[in-house]
């Protein structure tokens, strides 16, 4: 009987591709009996084409038709089937065959009646060496693969015959199956339906293979198949489409029985592989996850439409299928494969930091040498006190607890948020969770290191020289800022100094990885949480960024998002409060510090007497003027040595580096006139040394720049800044011996002994604090349990936000204590739950001395309450005076109350924090480049690595002068 | 890159350099030199009146002369009227008198007054009451002028006056008002350093008595005492009254009233001096003669102190010295280097201390001829210093606390009663003396100055405006002299700022 062939050509538009594809039609050695061509163009615009090369019969397919469908429409044309040997020949506009290929693939099916279905090689248009596709198969689960992915054509493949399936271009069916069963499925629109036909085709008892010998060009236009081009959003569509066609084959193939269970499963499986997306650094993905998912689960009838067409036609059983199926081992080596060939690519852009051998070892030791002589008394401590510090709570768990929306310590009765902070001292808690408080002892012995280290791997990114790495890690690791915070104790200054060089290491690279890009946000969440005032100055650098690089948009958009989640609460009620300037307190107990004037901030110091060098010079005439300029000639050096950076190779980076030294500085400066938060009824100060840790770094990243100005002999003015910089450390780093320092080893306490063995019976135990102030005020403060700890204070209460009027009660309460009042407070005290009253030594402004009106309150206090036949004396403590109030009854105390209520925000406001950080943990978590990234590398300008390609890309960029030896 | 480009590419960051360093430079000069907007919070605070009480002030009562003078068995009889003025925002007086169990006079006038005005039903402050009393005594054994402050009683009391030296009668009184048996315990200072209290236990002092001691007996022979009062218990109220015998003939006796407490300030106002030119000395030392004017001080904690004094005269002139104090050692310091007059005296330490101070009216600084009893039983008649027929007076002045907004002033009768006023606030106060039938007096008291005004015996001044300021009242005759601290009114009863958090 004789062969007749029907090729059925769709073009979706005329051009070049598509006259290449027709001459080559031409040239067939086996022309086709019938063409059919289907101009699915929607402007018509290849039906000229066609219609000069001849075809039998020229449909329309209007432009919305996929390959299925268009070869339905071409159906109509078909003749009538009459045997075996008809057969249909797909291609596309872009599927130019080589001379032979048609003889061949009809020769393929000649031989063997049993194969139904054949398919050529697919070569690359461009390169006709290459094989693009040869044979399609599945995972065990189902997954597309694809036998054959770009590999030159060395015949290593033309042993295969029989595959699971063939591509649908230049596919070669025989015409009686094609009509047995019902062509393409429509729901699998772009990818899979040459797959899915080819298994219900082996299903119905016929065989599949593949001709090594016909080969055709395909282009990947996406007439046939998805479109080939390689950019990000075409790798996401793709993916998104293979996945979805994937879940619906799932549902179709499926035996009844488990169908409703796979249907269950598909939401919980798009969650699951979404968090692995994003352990991929793929978080692009997480979206397609789901779309598909959600496609797949509301295909409408086109399920039961496919199982029921798929059972009247199937003979075989999917056993038979089994042995065509890729083994997962098979699987595991392709990825594995893949994955090195990516690394392969990838490689050459690491440059090692050398970490060891170029002395960032060596300016973490010597600045943890110096940390532990600074902070010898400190040795063996267990806790430390002094300044804004305070011991941590008892356990992880109270730590954590601290984190939530809930009622808030240090006022009485109000609920409201935590801050951001509190969650950064959680964290810090559980790295020593046997003793929470210890971790504050780590915190100051590892301060300097730390921030060295953070300071040194960032100059690692731009510079190649040691001496310059060393001087900007040692020259950070000793600010007056950072040593201003250790000696005032500030613990969330601290902490933000540390980070800030952490922040910016890894914003560098925030453009170039996922990992990156959210390692950044969870520090800039933490540097935000732990620093608010340098907010301001920290989104101007990140729209800088935003501006300057351009490209890569998503991956500094989402930076802001952690620390949005993170501090949202508090920034909406201070908002809605109208209390704008509370968002800027520093975290922690209220504490005023001895604010500098403007301009020893502009010189870097945040407290008054330019880092000790004013009390250093005390034994010398005039020591003022000779200390001040003593220290501007210090900092001069470095002054000088930036200036000298503007005119270096690399002005852009100096450049940049100024300016974040002069958003730290005004910070610095505006901080200091703003008092928001109160300790009791004093007003305090913004503490200024968080905008001069961010200038610092400026300043030494703009003075290392400086100083490379003298290539080889960089390393002169490189000691010469770590001289002038250790200098002027030399006062602070002397403090805590000399016994300048607020920091002192403590016991983890705030209350009285007495005290807190009863709390550790009873935690509810209520303890009112009264602290005489210096307007002869009376601050009062009534805590639960063994005290006040760090991560319980918030801004919430210290900027006095949230002021209620069950305050009053308290207030009442407090006033006839303090009075000869013709109320026994007996009733008052008991409802409060009291049971302490700590009469503490008197506050005084800060710089003065106690005032005369504070001690007449504290005298006042005194008296009234030793007279108050209600309480009783106990004694001297350290905290102050104690009295204990007999009269306390844990059942007795009267319930709180407070305008918001805990439920339901504490859990809506837990899960959303929640979810956002450990999304971002997961894609922070560096797990390997596994996906290709074959786009240009784009850098910020002027900071990053030596690459010959990035030179060639901004001449104004990168470190040419690599170290000869 | 070519010739020019690199040309081209210095000069543009050159050009830039340049530029941004100026900007930078000129940004951060006028960042430090002008002046910013800045922003300070009023912190949440409560201003709250507790619930007013019951008020009391508890007078010394009637001087007492020393009976026996035998080894154990002292007792005491008093012969002079003391003269009480008292003044209340309510009328409804419910005084009541101690029972002196030491003294052996057992006529009501003998007995201490205890002033007591309860509040009025539903009245939201407590009313505002004050009380003075007044005595001269002319007799064999005492003479001179001792003035009073009826007071509230206290817990922790600081007595800076008194010596045991032979011819120096010191005699402590413990009045208890309350409801409670007070437990008392002394703790002497002296010239030499802190006194291990003889009598270990305590002075029991029943409700509703006075008891009197002579401190001979716990610090003998000590030529500058300071005595810190304590009770357990109830409260009381303690005051020493010192009398001086100089070669048989009186020689002055005076009441040391409560100071305003251990701190590291102490202001004394109303310091009159006369015959400054017989004992002027120039250098700082120790005084230890009682004809010469003092200033007694005592660092009673456990460190050294330096102590800087500063006497202020009413024309506002300043002299200040320093004196370096050893713990727990009394020193007497002069009033050096001034004229005459009447000063504010300001005691400022870095340790918490106390200080009184001690003037002397000179047995021959009168002129006027004497030896008539003063006829205290009329308030019209003239005082007719009885100074210079005996030895002379001196006075002790107690430091003062600082005045609440509207304070009474009832002066009792005495000679030449002069109100001084200090500011030590930082703005001027202006102060209204009124008395029913007597012409209003103000005051403008500038910042750091003070002011004296005379005012008129036996009269009842209420005086507005002094929030802050310390107050006291003198008298002075010829070879006579006292003074009584101006107390602020309700003090342990007034509104309290409450920051609750």
């Amino acid at each position: 009987m004789k062969t007749r062939v029907t090729a059925i050509i769709v073009a979706r538009q005329g051009g070049e591709h598509l006259a290449r594809t027709l001459e080559a039609l031409n040239k067939q050695t086996r022309r086709p009996d019938i063409v059919l061509a289907v101009d699915n163009s929607s402007k018509n615009n290849a039906a000229a084409q066609l219609q000069a090369f001849g075809a039998s019969q020229l449909l329309t397919g209007g432009g919305r038709l996929s390959f299925g469908e268009a070869l339905d429409v071409a159906a109509r044309a078909f003749p009538a089937v009459t045997g075996p040997d008809e057969f249909l020949w797909f291609l596309a506009q872009d599927s130019a065959p080589e001379p032979t290929a048609l003889a061949e693939l009809i020769g393929a099916l000649e031989v063997s009646p049993s194969v139904a279905v054949v398919g050529p090689k697919q070569m690359d248009w461009e390169r006709p060496d290459y094989i693009r596709e040869y044979g399609l198969t599945m995972a065990q689960g189902g997954r597309t693969i694809s036998l054959v992915v770009d590999e030159l054509d060395q015949a290593q493949h033309d042993n295969v015959s029989d595959v699971m399936a063939v591509g649908a271009n230049g596919m070669l069916v025989r015409q009686q199956v094609w009509e047995q069963l019902a062509g393409f499925d429509h729901h699998l629109r772009v990818v899979d339906d040459a797959l899915d036909f080819c298994v219900r085709a082996r299903l119905a008892g016929h065989r599949v293979s593949v001709v090594p010998s016909a080969r055709v060009l395909s282009a990947g236009d996406g007439v046939i198949g998805p479109v080939g081009t390689d950019s990000y959003r075409a790798r996401k569509k793709r993916a998104r489409q293979y996945r979805s066609a994937e879940l619906y084959r799932r549902l179709v193939y499926s035996n009844s029985g488990a169908l409703f269970w796979h249907w269950m499963g598909l939401l919980p499986s798009a969650v699951i592989r979404s968090l692995g997306q994003l352990l991929a650094k793929r978080p692009g993905a997480v979206s397609g996850e789901f779309r598909a998912a959600l496609s797949a689960a509301f295909s409408g009838g086109s399920v039961g439409r496919a199982r029921k067409l798929l059972k009247s036609t199937r003979v075989a059983s999917w056993s038979a299928l089994a042995p065509l199926r890729v083994s997962r081992a098979d699987v595991r080596r392709r990825e594995s494969l893949a994955r090195e060939a990516i690394q392969l690519r990838m490689h050459g852009e690491k440059k090692p930091i050398h970490f060891f051998s170029t002395g960032g070892a060596w300016v973490t030791l010597v600045l943890a040498f110096v940390s532990v002589g600074t902070f010898s008394t400190l040795v063996g401590a267990n806790a430390i006190a002094g300044g804004a510090l305070l011991p941590l709570g008892g356990s992880v768990t109270d730590l954590w607890a601290q984190t939530l929306w809930g009622w808030r310590e240090g006022a009485f009765s109000v609920v409201g948020p935590a801050d951001g902070f509190a969650g950064v001292v959680a964290v810090l808690g559980t790295l020593t969770f046997w003793q929470p408080s210890f971790s504050l002892v780590l915190l100051w012995f590892l301060a300097m290191p730390l921030a060295g280290l953070g300071a040194w791997l960032l100059a690692a990114r731009l510079t190649q020289r040691a001496s310059i790495r060393a001087f900007i890690g040692l020259g950070y690791g000793l600010s007056p800022a950072l040593l201003g915070a250790l000696t005032q104790g500030r613990p969330a200054a601290v902490i933000a100094h540390i980070l800030l060089p952490f922040l910016f290491f890894a914003g560098i690279r925030a453009a170039r990885s996922w990992s990156a890009s959210a390692t950044t946000a969870l520090l800039f969440a933490a540097v935000v949480a732990c620093a608010p005032s340098l907010t301001p100055a920290l989104l101007v650098v990140w729209i800088g960024t935003l501006l300057l690089t351009g490209r890569y948009v998503p991956r500094f958009l989402a930076i802001p998002i952690p620390a949005a989640a993170l501090v949202a609460p508090i920034v909406l009620v201070q908002v809605f409060g109208l209390n704008l300037f509370g968002l800027a307190a520093d975290p922690g107990p209220a504490i005023g510090s001895a604010v500098s004037p403007h301009w020893q901030l502009a010189l870097g110091f945040p407290t008054e007497g330019l880092g000790g060098w004013i009390q250093a010079a005390s034994f010398l005439p005039w020591a003022n003027p000779v200390a001040s300029v003593w220290v501007a000639i210090l900092v001069g050096v470095l002054v000088a040595l930036a200036f000298v950076g503007l005119f270096s190779q690399y002005p852009i980076r100096a450049q940049l580096a100024v300016v974040v030294m002069v958003l730290g500085i005004v910070t610095a400066v505006f901080a200091s006139g703003f008092f928001v938060s109160f300790n009791g009824g004093e007003p305090v100060a913004i503490w200024p040394g968080n905008g001069l840790s961010l200038a610092w770094l400026g300043l030494m990243v703009a003075a290392g720049t400086g100083a490379s100005i003298l290539r080889r002999f960089s390393f002169f003015p490189a000691v010469a800044g770590i001289a002038a910089v250790a200098l002027l450390a030399l006062p602070a780093l002397a403090a805590s011996s000399l016994g300048n320092s607020k920091v002192v080893a403590g016991n983890g306490q705030t209350l009285p002994a007495y005290v807190v063995a009863q709390a550790a019976i009873d935690p509810t135990v209520g303890t009112l604090v009264l602290t005489p102030q210096p307007d002869g005020g009376l601050g009062a403060n009534l805590v639960r349990g063994t005290g006040m700890t760090l991560e319980a204070t918030s801004t919430f209460v210290t900027t006095g936000a949230g002021f209620a009027p069950e305050e009053k009660i308290l207030a009442n309460t407090v006033s006839n204590l303090a009075s000869v009042s013709g109320v026994d407070s007996t009733e008052e005290l008991t409802s409060l739950g009291v049971a302490f009253v700590v009469l503490t030594p008197p506050l005084a402004e800060v710089g003065e001395k106690v005032s005369p009106q504070a001690q007449s309150m504290s005298a006042r206090v005194k008296a009234t309450l030793d007279a108050n036949a209600g309480v009783e004396i106990v004694g001297k403590t350290d905290a102050g005076l104690l009295w204990r109030f007999p009269g306390y009854d844990a059942s007795a105390i009267t319930p709180l109350q407070s305008a918001m209520p805990v439920e339901p925000w504490r859990t809506v406001i837990a899960s959303v924090q929640a979810l956002v950080i450990i999304l971002t943990l997961l894609l922070a978590i560096p797990t390997g480049a596994v996906m290709s990234d074959l786009r240009p590398k784009r850098y910020l300008p002027g900071l990053v690595e030596s690459d010959d390609e990035l030179a060639a890309l901004d001449p104004l960029a990168g470190d040419q002068d690599v170290e000869s030896n | 890159m070519s010739k020019a480009t690199k040309a081209l590419r210095a000069g543009v960051t050159g050009v830039t350099g340049i530029v941004s360093a100026g900007a930078v430079a000129l940004g951060i000069a006028a960042l430090v030199t002008l002046p910013l907007p800045g922003y300070v919070g009023t912190a949440p605070a409560l201003s709250i009146a507790p619930v007013p009480a019951i008020q009391q002030r508890v007078c010394p009562g009637p001087l007492v002369e020393v009976m026996s003078q035998g080894a154990d068995d002292i007792s005491f009889y008093s012969t002079g009227q003391t003269q009480y003025s008292e003044e209340s925002s309510e009328k409804n007086y419910d005084n009541f008198w101690l029972d002196a169990v030491d003294n052996q006079n057992d006529a009501l006038s003998a007995a201490p007054k205890v002033i007591t005005v309860p509040p009025a039903a539903s009245a939201e402050d407590a009313p505002v009451l004050a009380g003075n009393q007044v005595e001269q005594i002319s007799t064999e054994a005492l003479s001179g002028l001792a003035a009073a402050a009826c007071t509230d009683p206290g817990n922790d009391l600081w007595l800076v006056g008194g010596s045991t030296e032979i011819g120096r009668t010191t005699l402590v009184t413990l009045s208890n008002p309350t409801d409670v048996t007070a437990t008392v315990t002394l703790e002497v200072f002296s010239e030499k350093g802190y006194i291990d209290a003889v009598s270990s236990e305590g002075i029991i002092v029943l409700p509703g008595e006075q008891r009197i001691i002579s401190l001979a007996g716990y610090a003998p022979d000590v030529i500058a005492p300071v005595v810190r009062v304590m009770s357990n218990g109830g409260q009381v109220l303690a005051n020493l009254q010192q009398s001086v015998t100089r070669t048989l003939a009186p020689s002055g006796v005076e009441w040391v009233s409560p100071g305003s407490g251990l701190a590291t300030q102490q202001i004394i106002p109303g310091v009159f001096v006369a015959g400054q030119a017989e004992h002027d000395r120039s250098e700082v030392g120790n005084v230890v003669s009682d004809l010469e004017p003092a200033i007694r001080v005592v660092v009673p904690g456990e460190r050294d102190s330096k102590v800087t004094v500063t006497l202020l005269s009413s024309t506002g002139k300043k002299v200040e010295y320093s004196a370096n104090l050893k713990a727990k050692k009394v020193v007497q310091l002069p009033l050096a280097g001034i004229a005459d007059g009447t000063y504010t005296v300001i005691v400022t330490g870095q340790e918490p201390l106390v200080a009184g101070i001690r003037t002397v009216q000179g047995a021959d600084s009168g002129a006027a001829a004497g030896g008539a009893t003063p006829a205290v039983t009329d308030p019209a008649a003239p005082i007719v210093p009885a100074g210079s027929e005996t030895g002379g007076d001196f006075t002790w002045l107690s430091s003062t606390s600082f005045l609440t907004d509207q304070i009474l002033i009832p002066v009792p009768v005495g000679p030449a009663p002069t109100v001084t006023f200090y500011n030590p606030a930082n703005r001027t106060a202006e102060v209204t003396l009124s008395a029913q039938g007597k012409k209003d007096i103000t005051l403008s008291v500038k910042a750091g100055e003070m002011v004296t005004t005379p005012l008129v015996s036996d009269a009842k001044y209420t005086a507005k405006g002094v929030e802050g300021l310390v107050g006291g009242l003198t008298f002075t005759g010829s070879g006579i002299g006292s003074f009584i601290p101006l107390n602020p009114a309700n003090v342990l009863g007034s509104s309290i700022t409450v920051y609750p958090r």
